[in-house]
């Protein structure tokens, strides 16, 4: 009933705002006239086909790939900005109704023009050559489109939520840093799962699905847990208590998923050509690993700069962390803290597994490194690293995501700057991007002072370095933090 | 009835609210007042069960507005102080939407919400064409579309004209003779002469006056009228011999306190008996303002 225009009241809000019929004519005749044109300017021969599909899949993403994904972003933000977000919550609307609503509501009109566009692919995918791929790709398009949509509304909810509870949702909020990110994600799950499958491996998933089929199994699942995020935030904003169960449920679920996925590696690496070579058990299994932590960490660091818990917040939770009542911080713990704790826990899997595991011993001529091992042991500028390089660079990589949380921290709670999520965002962009480039070119050892990577063998000098900022970040952070509100 | 117990309302670098405790009459008109950063928006907020406090508990008939925020709403009508409409729609859609929202059986209700505010002639006008005074009504149209027992508005006559204040006021009286007890927080606290029949005033998040002391002691014991005269400086001379006492005096008009139940007319006859012109009197149903500063200042 939820997706019930009639059923829904904000669905049925958006309709009498949306689909009026002037707009709906117009939008028609607009996609007609770019069919149309295409038809006249290739006739009737097989390429036409073709072409009017991949037409159909661009207007496809422009309008609600990029068109709604801008809209998406905005609906609660534009509902916070104009002042109408409290009598929502306060309406009897269930958190599920209005997610759906926010959802599918302020696209209401593109998704007309959309279902145009996909009606017309379809057709002319089933009557063309392979319509099963044809159909496959179109399904993988769609759930491509949702999941930019509600990865977006996810976002923008998890912005909103400390906004809130600080400033009486006065504060005014920009949405297009989540409008970018919500495309990046979607775009590369499109794109670059595609290349993914064609150019470097062959990879199934637990041995039961491969090629296009795991391309749209990935974007659904993706969708699926975005909306499942919509709908949890949602609860917040409308007051109900949301304990981290479902967090740390998707954070397996991360692991697990990840981990599923098995391929053929093909020796470019090593050799120019594309002969599959075997990897060892051992250097499979830190590679997925390394993967998830790098995922983990991601996660962690997208929300250290999204999730922006008030003050209040933030004082419940640590009153509930200084007590230790575990009850409580089951509602308490912001979502980062528990998906940096996950990095903390995978990150040392890694390292104990790394202490049995040398990747020269994989040299061997039937096997080799694994992909990402072997880019981390050969980052050496042609040099290969000791073989106790590995641990580094796990060790490195937590120490850098905990130097991140206090410098995040203490911007978000110890400044004045006034858009805070800027603020972040160039403090990412100096440690990530400028340090290294200022101080790691032609191969300057001064990188490892900034990222765990093995250059020159200064691996003790990365780890004090690394360790260095954590101490010096987090001291800066608890005096500035005591100072302005004790 | 409203009952707040121990509420405290922590920003981190704030402490907006410090352990308010106090019980809201069910059908009565409460205004709440204080200065600026007392702490009226958060408390009003934590009734309408939209923010969450840091500890303490507000209880709405039984219904604790943090285990069953819902609940709440249900019962709840509010509107902000800096409240928004969609411009967009028409009173009708607007007023549908929320009737909808709330699961309220809607064609017979929106009628009679129109009806209720005085906007039976802008039932299909987009919002966006409404005037100041107008606009408010939509808001408070939309508070009660469901039919709450608790209505709560933030500053709801800011910015409005006289005339506008002035029907607001009314129909601030006509939802109370419905049933719906009101929680009214104001600036101007003249305004909350005309109807408000209790008082809190908060300061420093702090409760520095409360519950029914006000309308107590002017229904039951005092009345006040105020009079306008010709020459203030005579009336300030004028022994009134226990007729009445003057409590205070503001351009040429005088506020004199009389015991419940004694008439105005020997008052304005001992006037003229003195020189002293009349030029208009009328009785004020309470003295909000004079409390207010009173308490405001031994606070």
């Amino acid at each position: 009933m939820e997706f019930n225009i009639f059923k829904n009241p904000e669905l049925q809000r958006n309709a009498w705002l949306e689909l009026r019929p002037a707009r709906l004519i117009v939008l028609t005749c607009l996609i007609a006239w770019v069919y149309a044109l295409l038809f006249t300017s290739f006739g009737r021969h097989a390429d036409s086909w073709n072409n009017i599909r991949e037409a159909s899949i661009w207007l496809f993403h422009i309008l609600i790939t990029v068109w709604g994904t801008k809209i998406t972003a905005d609906s609660v933000a534009d509902e916070i900005n104009q002042k109408t977000w409290d009598r929502q919550r306060m309406t009897g609307l269930s958190p599920w109704k209005l997610a759906v609503g926010k959802l599918f509501g302020p696209t209401l009109f593109q998704w007309y023009g959309a279902a145009l566009c996909m009606a017309t692919y379809f057709f002319f995918s089933v009557s063309g050559d392979d319509p099963m791929s044809h159909l496959i790709k179109g399904i993988t398009v769609i759930a491509t489109g949702l999941l930019a949509n509600s990865l977006a509304l996810l976002l923008s909810l998890l912005s909103i939520t400390g906004a809130q509870t600080s400033s009486f949702s006065h504060a005014r909020i920009n949405t297009t840093f989540i409008f970018i990110l919500s495309l990046l994600v979607s775009f590369s799950l499109l794109l670059g799962g595609q290349n993914f499958i064609t150019y470097l491996y062959n990879p199934t998933w637990y041995g039961l699905l491969s090629g296009e089929f795991l391309q749209l199994f990935v974007v659904l699942v993706c969708a699926a847990w975005a909306i499942v995020g919509v709908y949890r935030n949602m609860r917040t904003e409308m007051q109900y208590s949301n304990d981290s169960r479902v967090w740390v449920l998707f954070l397996i679920f991360i692991i697990l998923f990840c981990y599923g996925f098995n391929g053929h590696r093909t020796a470019q690496l090593f050799t120019q050509n594309e002969e599959p070579y075997p990897v060892s058990a051992m250097g499979s299994f830190l590679e997925k690993i390394t993967y998830i932590i790098f995922l983990l960490t991601g996660i962690t660091s997208v929300l250290l700069v999204i999730e922006r818990k008030g003050l209040a917040d933030y004082k419940i939770f640590n009153n509930d962390l200084n007590t230790l009542n575990f009850r409580n911080l089951d509602y308490s713990a912001p979502l980062w803290l528990v998906s940096a704790l996950f990095s903390l826990a995978m990150a040392l899997v890694a390292v104990t597994t790394s202490f049995f595991y040398n990747p020269l011993d994989d040299f061997n001529g039937i096997t080799r490194p694994a992909g990402i091992i072997s880019s981390l042991f050969l980052f050496h500028y042609g040099q290969e690293a000791g073989h106790n390089y590995l641990p580094i660079f796990y060790v490195g990589t937590i120490l850098l995501l905990a130097r991140d949380i206090f410098v995040t921290r203490y911007l978000f709670y110890c400044t004045n700057f006034k858009n805070k999520m800027m603020s972040v965002l160039t403090y990412y962009f100096i440690v990530y991007m400028a340090f290294p480039r200022l101080f790691g070119m032609n191969g300057n050892p001064g990188l490892g002072l900034f990222l765990p990577f093995n250059v020159g063998g200064y691996q003790i000098m990365s780890i004090l370095s690394f360790v260095a900022q954590v101490t010096i970040a987090y001291l800066f952070y608890r005096t500035s933090f005591r100072s302005k509100y004790r | 009835m409203i009952s707040i117990e121990h509420l405290t309302f922590d920003y981190g670098n704030f402490l907006a609210l410090d352990d308010i405790n106090v019980q809201i009459p069910r059908g009565s008109i409460t205004a709440l007042v204080g200065p600026n950063g007392a702490g009226k928006s958060t408390l009003m907020r934590c009734l309408a069960a939209l923010s969450r406090p840091t500890s303490g508990r507000v209880l709405i008939n039984d219904i604790d507005t943090v285990a069953n925020p819902h609940g709440c709403h249900a019962i709840t009508g509010f509107l902000a102080d800096n409240f928004g409409l969609y411009e967009a729609l028409t009173v009708q859609q607007s007023l549908t939407y929320f009737a909808r929202a709330h699961g309220v059986e809607y064609t017979n209700r929106v009628a009679e919400v129109i009806e209720m505010v005085n906007l039976a002639d802008k039932t299909n006008a987009p919002i966006k064409s409404l005037s100041r005074g107008m606009r408010q009504r939509v808001g408070i149209a939309q508070a009660i579309i469901h039919g709450p027992e608790f209505v709560i508005l933030d500053e709801p006559a800011s910015g409005l004209d006289p005339e506008a204040r002035i029907q607001l006021a009314s129909l601030f009286k006509q939802l109370n003779r419905g049933g719906i007890t009101l929680i009214v927080s104001s600036h101007i606290l003249a305004e909350l002469d005309q109807y408000a029949n209790n008082l809190i005033v908060l300061k420093n998040g702090r409760i520095v006056e409360t519950g029914f002391e006000l309308s107590r002691v002017q229904n039951a014991e005092y009345q006040h009228y105020v009079i306008c005269v010709d020459n203030i400086s005579l009336l300030k001379t004028i022994d009134f011999a226990g007729l009445c006492s003057l409590s205070g005096i503001d351009g040429n008009n005088a506020t004199v306190v009389l015991p419940a139940g004694e008439k105005i007319k020997p008052v304005l006859d001992l006037l003229r008996e003195k020189g002293v012109d009349v030029l208009e009197f009328y009785k004020s149903d309470s003295n909000i303002q004079d409390a207010y500063l009173k308490t405001i200042k031994n606070a």
